[in-house]
């Protein structure tokens, strides 16, 4: 999460920035990690990076 | 190489080997094994400049390469020096191979640069230097102080969940390469052609459902 709070920073939407989990919490199938808002070029440009990061650490953590 | 790497099968190993290490965990434990089992032999160590790790795994003999980080053009090189050994060629002690990307630890007195995709995000701000850290209010302190307020266990984030310096650095420099390598110079061509630049969107990160690779 820290990872993907500081890739939000990088497009300037951590303002706008909701998370719900903290680092090393637990995730069940469906529940919300995180909400954004912000410029919808910036929200699509950041989507796959983000899920890139999220994915491959969350694995790496399981 | 077998698929668990421990000090038996290493001394196993009589002939050269090559060894990779792809994350930080994983070096540990290998810098782990070689350093009590795998004396007198010779690695290659392919890292980003800083780690400071080298010396740990510069030994004599046999041949291994441990990649941290981005793991393809690393590997790439660890095995083109792996072959270079093989066929006689001198090659340096200790072989490092630098990655030109952005060193956001300026906060910390360490060398600023320049995200080309970041640089181009931001064509407004001509001559502002970027760092990736800038962005972040407060730095990682901050970070921790949000994540507990979001209704984290504060405990992870006092621990062994918060980021260092050296995790912060990696974390800065994977960001850096994931932009350079999504967006490069251009920047987002399919979001710029197709969403007009006053559109405005939420959106939600969740969990998948499925029970992806768990064992029943």
């Amino acid at each position: 999460m820290t990872a993907v709070e500081r890739l939000v920073a990088e497009f300037e939407l951590i303002d706008n920035w909701e998370p719900h989990l903290a680092d090393g919490g637990p995730l069940e199938p469906g529940s919300l990690i995180a909400r954004v808002h912000g410029p919808m070029r910036s929200l699509l440009a950041m989507e796959r990076i983000a899920l890139n990061f999220l994915q491959r650490l969350s694995g790496i953590a399981t | 190489m077998p698929k668990k790497p421990g000090a038996a099968s290493f001394k196993a190993q009589p002939e050269t080997i090559l060894v990779f290490a792809l994350d930080s965990v994983s070096s540990s434990a290998l810098r782990n094994v070689m350093k009590n089992n795998t004396a007198h032999r010779f690695f290659i160590v392919s890292c980003y400049n800083g780690e400071g790790q080298a010396a740990d795994l510069t030994l004599v003999t046999h041949v291994a390469a441990a990649a941290e980080f981005s793991p393809t053009r690393l590997m790439r090189k660890a095995i083109a020096t792996a072959s270079a050994l093989a066929q006689g060629r001198d090659v340096p002690t200790v072989v490092e191979f630098p990655i030109n990307v952005s060193d956001p630890v300026s906060h910390s007195g360490g060398r600023q640069g320049t995200c080309p995709a970041v640089e181009q995000r931001r064509g407004s701000r001509k001559g502002e230097e970027v760092g990736l850290h800038a962005q972040v209010p407060g730095g990682n302190t901050a970070v921790a102080d949000r994540l507990r307020s979001y209704g984290g266990r504060s405990d992870m984030c006092d621990s062994q969940y918060e980021f260092g310096e050296r995790e912060r650095r990696n974390v800065n420099v994977l960001i850096a390469q994931a932009l350079a390598e999504d967006l490069g110079q251009k920047g987002d061509i399919t979001s710029a052609a197709i969403i007009p630049s006053h559109a405005r969107g939420s959106a939600r990160l969740g969990g998948a459902v499925g029970r992806g690779f768990w064992p029943e």
